[in-house]
């Protein structure tokens, strides 16, 4: 067995067929198990030139797979070195390779759906749907241009950390707490933007009005609520429907409900 | 407004290229988000800030929406899609626009559901070539037939509500009076709960989720920006973290 080399471009050829169609085929059988292989072949035919040492390869990629497309990509980095390491006549078996995939593939797609779906687009879209109402065009343009720099960055450089560093660069990720902190530092900026939407899309308020006699009305949303707590029917509705969520109701359920009782309501006169 | 088969079928086909590979894997986290998909729908009906501003009302319903193992919950990028379209085109508010177009995303669910059925079948076509000796065909195989089968099933239906759905919108308004207007309004003000509930599902626990209710107060009491407020929020967040970490490395260096 000769010194079977890659070279940077074999590598980011393999990312890039990865970061285009990693959901491309996305199926309730297998997920990413296609766009796994697919992104493997410019590897595999670079190391293996035996007909039957490809297919084997690319065999034992087409397996169940499924993680978060940019954080996990950090995994193809890790196979991506282990196959280099194969070709040069270390002994890794399929349950290896099998092993270390299955084993990432849960952990990863926690902690990149929570920062990528969970914290880092909910964050930009706040703050971009924030500028659109503003009616400022620049909203919709900011959040693209923003979306695509900070989810190619992540995504490229997981990738190359996992072929440069393999399994250390995965355990530095989970257990070093880098990637945890972020997250919660996040979280902080995330609630508080979240809750100026609330302020700010939720325009809730009480219809109520009692006349007192005497010409003096009283209404219970300006003469109580908003010397009170403006925001409060907005935060009650919302701590309510986040209940319910925890609770396990269904989001198309909950949207039912919500529809059901914003009709109630609406049509009482109470809002 | 009147709607030309070729502006619908632009607007499907949009909606096609947000759930496809095209635009790479950000393609997802963008064309896919309503607030996209109502700035795109507004440029090629001829109204870009309406549109976007309604695919933003939109948006904060399915703000905190997790895709994750397969499962969908709504298709918040067709109700970007059809529903600014079916709000420009029949002239509607943006809290109108945000009730129906619910459940124009829940229906779209059923085309998340065959797709991921019938690519199924791909992975078994994948499995006989790489058994043949023909590794080159798994590309193949990953892109093409379940690209044309997305194309079909994403660009059609699109196409098709944006075409003839403002026909049965217009319909539906022509019976509506002030009364009923209200009610949509009043549901279009409770959906987003369900969007910023979801995501703080995920953010909020017991040290965040007093932020939220400080950011309820800038936005109401203070009418502050969004801007102003996330700026405040980075402050914030660094603040915290760094004294975290301050507190963290003195520990380890006792």
């Amino acid at each position: 067995m000769s010194n079977q080399k890659l070279v940077k471009s074999d590598v980011i050829k393999s990312w890039f067929n990865w970061f285009m169609f990693a959901q491309s085929n996305y199926n309730y059988e297998r997920l990413q198990a296609t766009a796994f292989a697919h992104a493997m072949l410019p590897v595999i035919k670079k190391l293996y030139k035996e007909p039957a040492e490809q297919k084997a390869a690319m065999q034992r990629h087409l397996s169940f797979f499924n993680t978060e497309p940019i954080c996990g990509s950090v995994i193809h980095g890790v196979t991506v070195a282990m196959e280099e390491e194969r070709a040069n006549g270390k002994p890794i078996t399929d349950q290896a390779f099998n092993g270390i995939k299955t084993g990432l593939m849960g952990p990863l797609a926690g902690i990149g759906d929570t920062l990528t779906q969970g914290v880092i687009t909910p964050i930009m879209l706040a703050i971009c749907i924030g500028i659109t109402n503003n009616n400022n065009i620049a909203g919709p343009i900011i959040f693209i241009l923003a979306q695509f720099i900070i989810m190619t960055t992540i995504s490229f450089s997981m990738w190359m950390n996992g072929y440069k560093y393999g399994r250390l660069a995965v355990e530095q990720i989970m257990s070093g707490g880098k990637i945890n902190r972020v997250i919660e530092a996040a979280s902080i900026l995330g609630t508080l933007v979240m809750g100026g939407l609330v302020g700010r899309f939720i325009p809730l308020q009480f219809a109520f009005t009692f006349d007192l006699g005497a010409g003096s009305i009283f209404s219970l949303q300006t003469d109580l609520l908003d010397k009170l707590f403006p925001g409060m029917i907005p935060l009650v509705l919302t701590l309510v429907v986040l209940k319910m969520v925890k609770a396990g109701v269904s989001p198309i359920k909950l949207m039912g409900i919500l529809i059901l009782f914003g009709a109630i309501t609406g049509a009482l006169g109470i809002f | 407004m009147e709607v030309s088969f070729f502006q619908a079928a632009l607007i499907g086909f949009f909606y096609y290229l947000s759930w496809s590979p095209w635009c790479t894997y950000v393609g997802f986290f963008t064309l896919n988000r309503p607030l996209v998909a109502g700035f795109i729908t507004g440029i090629i009906l001829g109204h870009p800030m309406e549109g976007a501003l309604i695919g933003a009302g939109i948006n904060v319903i399915y703000l905190g929406f997790i895709s994750a193992g397969g499962a969908q919950m709504g298709d918040p990028s067709f109700a970007g899609y059809a529903g600014t379209a079916l709000a420009i085109i029949s002239n509607l508010d943006v809290s109108t626009a945000m009730a129906i177009s619910v459940p124009l995303g829940t229906i779209a669910t059923v085309l998340w559901i065959a797709k991921m059925t019938v690519n199924s079948f791909f992975v078994h076509w994948a499995d006989r070539e790489v058994e043949k000796g023909n590794i080159n065909r798994v590309a193949f195989i990953n892109v093409v037939p379940p690209q044309i089968l997305l194309f079909v099933v994403s660009f059609i239906p699109a196409t098709l509500v944006v075409y003839y759905g403002p026909s049965a919108v217009n319909g539906m308004l022509s019976i509506l009076t002030d009364n009923v207007l209200h009610v949509f309004n009043v549901i279009g003000a409770m959906l987003p709960a369900l969007g910023i509930a979801m995501n703080l599902k995920l953010i909020g626990n017991s040290f965040t989720m007093p932020f939220f209710v400080l950011g309820i107060l800038l936005a109401v009491q203070f009418k502050m920006d969004i801007i102003i407020i996330s700026i405040i929020g980075v402050v914030i967040a660094l603040t915290i973290s760094a004294m975290k970490n301050s507190s963290q490395s003195g520990e380890g260096r006792m």
